[in-house]
């Protein structure tokens, strides 16, 4: 699973951006998400989440509120940008066209 | 096991540096944490297990820690050596304000002989001797250094605020000293020349107009951003 996790790590930030394309969420959310689509073949650490959280903040590809909850602590949550929007846009290209250019060279 | 997970994220966070955007990682740490936990036990997890498996789940979180800001609440050395810097530039850019008013002076004792008109020739040498200072002053306003964060708190938020209106205020008392000088210089260069010293301290009156609209400009400036 080693060359898998990292190139898979690589694209952390892609990966959440997606989840935020569909609506606005929090950390485990997220994390939960991810898990449930892969069949629990993959997590992301928290660590691995909040740093991808902190670099798609700076370069202003997502916004973060704090949440009012009824019940429980108060919660993260974070919303895609427009920015988000186009970039994702770019990266998913940018995959698509990774992908395509591997497989040809492992035939 | 709300207060075991908090235990563990206190010792995590113990080398963080203390600052709010710290305390709200932890506080969203915490809460997801909380849930992921609350989710396992429901599924059947026994509590030992479940616990591990969240405090397995976090990872390593010191990576994080560098985004969360220095602790240090020193003053950055290396601003404070570009600060004496402009000082310096600063005095020795009066400094050469005040000669070149000197010379101005001492050929303006020389009676103008048939030549050479003495007075003219030093003020114009004066001007050209401002030249220097007056680059020194922009140079200066303009390299001033921006207050670096130590740590992102509301203190420092006030720093970085002050440093600002300080750099723009620096700018205006740079042009406001330019402008007096130079307000000074025609005033002896008109009044040499012309002889007419009952009418030339009106340029002061002008000066004082020159300085409001320089303060206004400033404020719309300030308002601007």
């Amino acid at each position: 699973m080693s060359i898998t996790s990292d190139v898979i790590r690589g694209h952390t930030e892609t990966i959440i951006l997606a989840r935020l394309i569909e609506k606005d969420s929090y950390g485990y959310q997220i994390n939960k998400d991810i898990m449930e689509k892969t069949d629990n073949m993959y997590e992301l650490k928290e660590a691995t989440l909040y740093s991808a959280f902190r670099r798609l903040e700076q370069s202003q590809l997502i916004a973060t509120y704090w949440g009012n909850e009824e019940v429980g602590a108060r919660r993260r949550y974070y919303a895609i940008t427009d920015r988000g929007r186009e970039a994702y846009k770019e990266y998913k290209h940018d995959w698509e066209n990774a992908k395509a250019i591997i497989d040809k060279l492992l035939k | 096991m709300n207060e075991k997970l908090r235990n563990h994220l206190d010792l995590l966070f113990e080398n963080a540096p203390k600052t709010r955007k710290a305390f709200e990682l932890k506080e969203e740490l915490l809460a997801n944490s909380d849930e992921r936990y609350n989710d396992l036990i429901r599924s059947g997890i026994t509590p030992e297990d479940a616990y591990k498996n969240v405090v397995n789940s976090i990872g390593d979180v010191s990576e994080l820690f560098k985004g969360l800001a220095e602790v240090e609440v020193g003053e950055d050395k290396e601003t404070n050596e570009i600060i004496k810097k402009l000082a310096l530039i600063k005095s020795a850019a009066v400094g050469l304000y005040i000669f070149s008013f000197v010379i101005l002076i001492l050929f303006s004792l020389l009676r103008p002989s048939y030549h050479a008109n003495f007075p003219v020739i030093g003020f114009m040498i004066m001007i050209l001797i401002d030249i220097i200072p007056t680059c020194m002053l922009v140079y200066v306003s303009n390299v001033y250094p921006k207050y670096n964060r130590q740590a992102d708190t509301v203190v420092e938020d006030f720093k970085e605020w002050k440093s600002e209106t300080k750099k723009s205020k620096a700018l205006k008392n740079s042009i406001t000293s330019v402008l007096w000088t130079l307000t000074v210089l025609l005033y002896f260069a008109i009044s040499f020349a012309t002889w007419s010293w009952q009418v030339s301290w009106i340029i002061f009156l002008v000066a004082i107009c020159a300085q409001t609209v320089i303060g206004l400009v400033f404020r719309l400036k300030e308002i601007k951003e």
